[in-house]
């Protein structure tokens, strides 16, 4: 593994933390914020309960005096209400608070309850002493200052109360203010995160375009390389029965001539036909077949001198490599003949190739004319249908399943030689099915 | 030595079929060419031959039915091939000769002359296989 792979790696897991660091913060901002907001509410809740007590307190307290100082009876109806509203007041406060009051919380309450306790005793005691006709009694209570005494307490004491539920708050407010910004800082760094990720999810869908290209050009390595093989093989296979042919040529020329310098001549001349007809055949691209055309070109035209006049003419002939030997060797022999014995011997002759395409029943066949014409009367004694070119002639169009009809007239020899055509109008031999070409 | 054997050629290739009729009917023997797949198969199975040289590749098609009928007759042969097929062929045919393309002709003479001289049928069940020609 390289480096920058195990520092991606690091990335990875880093982004990992980071995501689930992000995740708990979030949650932890989220209760945090929820324990404000409850906060809050009770807050003002008891804030509300404390300045209640002291308005109804304040309110029991006016009814009282003013029915102390006049005896009228309506300042009775405020002072009951006050009273009943001032009793309610730190029990509203118990009860918003539930168990979740500090110590100190708990002794203020006490002693709340405790003052507000003295208060009602001394605002009952005076009214109770008013209705009894006993008034100078309830003005000496009062100037008792106990009451008054009660209620200074009272108003210290709430006052704590609300003072202590605003530094909770306080403190509650500035810890969510916190986690509002952790969470700020959480969604900057999920948005990085996120960033990232698009980044590498992008190169790496890049490395898999650039790896597919990698396996494409890879599997088109691979198909040349059958593909040279194959044509390697073909080669030596070709080279092989090439080095067999000529080997063949050799021993039957030999064979066949006593006399070692004609022997010797006519190997050269049968091998040197060999390798051009095979030349149309084995150009550097492997080009597997050739032309009627350009094989009685190279093997013909390249033997006549100047002296005889060669007309070739014909369609297009498809020759396959296989059947340039026997088609080459066929076409060499006639001209061997021609140059030696006929037309190609006597001044002015001509030479007619000419080919043509006929439709059977059974399939197309080519029907090739050679036509020999000399001015003067031939030999027809020479050479004989038995001779070995004859013999060998007859073998290789025996191979293109071919068949061939001589016949000597006064301007010389005239050849048909029909050969069957596969479906392409390509020659075919004796081992290619009827239908399907090689 | 091989004066009036019967020896059936196998070659797809005309020139070198016409060269392996002329050695063998030099030494007196009676060849009979075939140059494709089926006319050898139709006079294989008719069996009147005391030896037979089959070339393995006929045109793309491979001799092995022709060689399967002669081994049924009981008639030797000898592969004459450029192919590298000695392995596989003295693996499926035992004691069969395999001649490398382009044979040398006193050696594919030779062959035939041990071939026609083995007592009948012994040449399938000899368990060696030979091969002549250089390596390439």
């Amino acid at each position: 593994m390289t480096p920058r792979f195990s520092i991606l790696h690091a990335l990875l897991i880093l982004s990992l933390f980071a995501f689930l660091a992000c995740v708990v913060t979030i949650v932890l901002a989220a209760r945090a914020e929820f324990r404000f907001r409850a906060l809050e509410t009770q807050s003002f809740g008891t804030m509300l309960a404390m300045d209640g007590m002291i308005i109804h307190g304040l309110n029991a307290e006016t009814g009282q005096r003013g029915f102390l100082l006049t005896g009228d009876e309506t300042y009775l109806a405020p002072y009951e209400r006050g009273i009943g509203e001032f009793q309610k007041a730190a029990g509203a406060y118990r009860d918003l608070m539930g168990n979740k009051m500090t110590p100190s919380q708990g002794a203020q309450l006490a002693e709340l309850e405790r003052l507000s306790g003295v208060k009602i005793a001394e605002l009952s005691s005076t009214t109770k002493l008013v209705r009894s006709g006993n008034v100078g009694e309830a003005m000496k209570l009062l100037n008792t200052g106990a009451g008054k005494n009660a209620m200074d307490q009272l108003r210290e004491v709430a006052a704590r109360l609300v003072a202590e539920e605003r530094a909770i708050l306080s403190v509650a407010r500035s810890e969510a203010r916190r986690a509002r910004l952790l969470v700020l800082a959480c969604v900057i760094a999920l948005s990085f995160l996120s960033i990232f990720g698009f980044a590498l999810a992008l190169r790496n869908l890049g490395r898999a375009q650039k790896l597919g290209l990698v396996e494409e050009h890879a599997r088109q390595l691979t198909e040349e390389r059958e593909r040279t093989d194959l044509l390697a093989r073909e080669l030596n296979h070709r080279v092989k029965n090439l080095f067999a042919i000529v080997q063949s040529i050799i021993s039957s020329t030999a064979r066949q001539e006593s006399d070692a310098r004609v022997a010797a001549t006519k190997i050269r001349e049968r091998v040197y036909a060999l390798s051009r007809a095979h030349a149309l055949t084995s150009s550097i691209d492997m080009q597997q077949q050739t032309t009627l055309a350009e094989l009685v070109d190279a093997i013909v035209a390249s033997q006549v001198s100047d002296h005889c006049q060669l007309h070739a003419d014909g369609p297009p002939i498809t020759v396959i490599a296989q059947h340039v030997t026997p088609l080459g060797m066929v076409l060499h022999e006639l001209t061997t003949n021609a140059v030696k014995y006929g037309a190609g011997s006597c001044d002015g002759g001509q030479i007619n190739v000419t080919w043509l395409v006929e439709r059977l029943d059974a399939g197309q066949e080519l029907k090739i004319t050679w036509q020999e014409i000399c001015a003067q009367d031939v030999d027809l004694s020479l050479p004989g249908p038995e001779g070995f070119g004859s013999r060998m002639m007859a073998m290789s169009l025996s191979q293109l399943r071919g068949q061939s009809q001589r016949r000597w007239t006064p301007e010389g020899l005239q050849l048909e030689i029909l050969l069957p055509l596969d479906d392409n109008g390509a020659v075919k031999d004796r081992n290619q099915s009827n239908t399907s070409p090689l | 030595m091989l004066t009036e054997k019967r020896i059936l050629i196998v070659e797809d290739e005309a020139m070198i079929a016409f060269d392996l009729e002329d050695v063998v009917a030099s030494c007196g023997a009676k060849a009979s060419v075939c140059l494709d797949l089926e006319s050898a198969l139709k006079k294989a199975e008719a069996g009147e031959f005391d030896v037979a040289i089959l070339d393995y590749n006929l045109g793309g098609k491979t001799v092995l039915p022709v060689a399967d009928a002669l081994q049924r007759k009981g008639i030797p042969f000898l592969f004459n091939t450029a192919m590298a097929e000695f392995e596989n062929l003295s693996a499926r045919y035992k004691g069969a000769f395999v001649c490398r393309k382009p044979a040398n002709e006193a050696e594919l003479l030779g062959l035939l002359v041990k071939l026609t001289r083995l007592p009948p049928r012994a040449g399938m069940r000899k368990p060696v296989a030979y091969y002549s020609g250089t390596d390439s």
